[in-house]
């Protein structure tokens, strides 16, 4: 009952069929479907699809972006009905960015993308987010986890630079530190105390659930 | 015998003929100025200790060819187009506003003169400076930017990858503009002296866009620049970043003479595929093993890539994509010795 609706919302989400989707989400509210629904079995189920896809080879980014814009339009419409249950299931807060000097979006926002839909409440800081941004962001959200991005050699050094700030600011043992991007690896990780490093955005949401308890291992 | 000059061995090797040895182009701008001692950001601004510094890289190095460039053309353009820049104290210059944020912002967007617009005098001085310095015996390769990337500049990347979708024909103007924008760039660079136009087009790689979405929105506008490029008598390269294997056969057909490949594509699957069509350009890894890498690492897969698809005379040795700023010299020296010491033909 009511999930024809639901399922519909999902494939035109993965058919990229904004008006489409935009049309359907009021009915379903109209319908009584609860909007916590609509955005985890509808909306989010679509975009996962996606992204499993992306993962794969077998979908790409202007679908992957399309379906990040509908999802936010639509949101816009649920929020009024969404605000009650709000954080109450979320997973976990990161504060995300691109480390300064670097303007690289694409790989930080599909990740930021992914952990909203894994159910983390997610604060994107977008680019050329500087150590103190970043600290200051989490001690006001009380973030669990910081994750950076960095896609140039000479930027990934900033990630060490947050980090020895979130020492200095006596903030080290609450919030968490996950890094990733091209030139990252798990050496380069470990060599600046992260906690985790994930090479593309499944390892990404899997080591924010391990850090924030969600998950073991 | 005598030996061979760098022009003289990688033309030959372009004529289909076959020279001494295989030829060793590392992509390698802003990693030599380890060498000469200049600032990273003090170069962009002074064509003399740009030139300076690439001169030095193949004296000091002996690699077979020289790109004349520093920061990203596709940078350059953006900046001549409109786009707000912004300069950071210790790296090159990044688009800090795009210039098209709206269909109707493309008519104010005019095609950049190589002469007069943005900081590209700059760079056609600096291409004269090499040009003049290295006469006919090192070869010069320069960038222009693949149109695709280029209007991920101007309206952004993700405003553009929802645009193929959304409004393809907002896309098909922008990239008719980008177009015309890259192909007077190359002429120019061609006219300075460049003997190889390298279009590089990191946005339409297949790690990002579909084959179909290539085939629509890329393949068409880089035949136009080879097609413009190979006119006027020079040479025309593609380098496309990431994963390619999926549309190496449309980049082959986009009538250039060369292809550079990335580490994520597998050479000898390439050759299989397209080294009748093209030569090979690649495709050491440049972060594990260039920057990261030991001396003896890089002339193992050195030589594990001569040995496998640089037999036939249809290759060239280079890194899979720009040679990161602090990558330690001996790598480059390594991979410069496996050409001279496995690259030898009989």
């Amino acid at each position: 009952m009511g999930n024809e609706i639901i399922d519909e919302i999902r494939e035109e989400m993965i058919n990229c069929q904004t008006e489409r989707v935009l049309n359907l989400v009021p009915k379903a509210i109209d319908q009584g479907i609860d909007a916590t629904t609509i955005v985890n079995q509808g909306l989010t189920a679509g975009i996962r699809v996606l992204g499993d896809r992306f993962e794969k080879g077998e979908a790409y980014l202007p679908e992957l972006a399309v379906a990040a814009e509908t999802m936010k339009q639509a949101l816009e419409f649920l929020e009024p009905h969404l605000a009650k249950s709000q954080d109450e299931d979320a997973l976990g807060t990161i504060v995300i960015g691109t480390v300064q000097g670097d303007i690289h979006d694409i790989g930080k926002s599909i990740v930021a993308t992914m952990l909203t839909v894994a159910g983390f409440t997610v604060y994107d800081l977008g680019v050329e987010v500087t150590p103190a941004q970043f600290v200051s962001k989490a001690r006001e959200v009380n973030a669990d986890i910081i994750a950076m991005s960095a896609l140039l050699t000479t930027t990934m050094d900033r990630m060490q630079e947050t980090i020895e700030l979130l020492k200095t600011e006596k903030l080290d043992q609450r919030v968490k530190i996950m890094v990733g991007g091209a030139p990252v690896s798990q050496d380069f990780a470990d060599s600046i105390g992260a906690d985790g490093y994930g090479v593309d955005f499944n390892q990404a949401v899997k080591i924010a659930k391990r850090l924030t308890g969600a998950t073991e291992g | 015998m005598p030996s061979l000059t760098p022009f003289q061995r990688v033309m030959s090797l372009l004529r289909g003929e076959q020279p001494d040895r295989v030829p060793v182009i590392p992509q390698i701008t802003y990693t030599t100025a380890q060498i000469t001692g200049v600032g990273l950001v003090e170069a962009l601004h002074s064509p003399e200790k740009t030139a300076e510094a690439l001169l030095a890289g193949q004296r000091e190095l002996g690699y077979d060819a020289i790109y004349v460039g520093w920061e990203s053309s596709f940078n350059l353009l953006a900046e001549a187009m409109g786009c707000t820049m912004r300069f950071p104290k210790d790296s090159v210059p990044q688009v800090a506003d795009h210039i098209v944020k709206s269909p109707n912002d493309i008519d104010k967007v005019a095609i950049p003169d190589p002469h007069s617009s943005g900081r590209l005098p700059l760079h056609m001085e600096m291409v004269k400076l090499v040009k003049d310095a290295v006469n006919c015996d090192v070869p010069l390769f320069a960038y222009t930017p693949g149109p695709f990337t280029l209007a991920g500049q101007l309206a952004g990347v993700n405003a553009l990858m929802v645009a193929t979708i959304r409004n393809p024909e907002f896309v098909s103007t922008l990239l008719s503009l980008t177009t015309k924008a890259s192909m007077r760039y190359a002429l120019a660079n061609v006219e300075a002296g460049v003997n190889v136009i390298v279009t590089a087009d990191p946005t339409a790689s297949g790690s990002l866009i579909s084959p179909k979405t290539f085939a629509t929105f890329a393949a068409p506008h880089l035949t136009q620049i080879a097609k413009a490029v190979t006119r006027v008598g020079s040479i025309a390269s593609l380098h496309i970043c990431g994963k390619t294997a999926m549309i190496l056969d449309q980049m082959a057909s986009t009538e250039v003479q060369i292809l550079e490949l990335d580490h994520l594509v597998d050479m000898q699957e390439a050759q299989e595929h397209i080294g009748q069509q093209v030569i090979l350009m690649g495709n050491l890894n440049p972060t594990e093993l260039l920057l990261n890498g030991t001396p003896a690492e890089v002339e193992a897969a050195a030589k594990w890539c001569i040995e496998t698809v640089g037999q036939d005379g249809r290759f060239i040795l280079s890194s899979g994509c720009e040679v990161p700023p602090l990558t330690p010299l001996n790598n480059i020296r390594a991979m410069v010795a496996a050409a001279e010491k496995y690259g030898q033909f009989s």
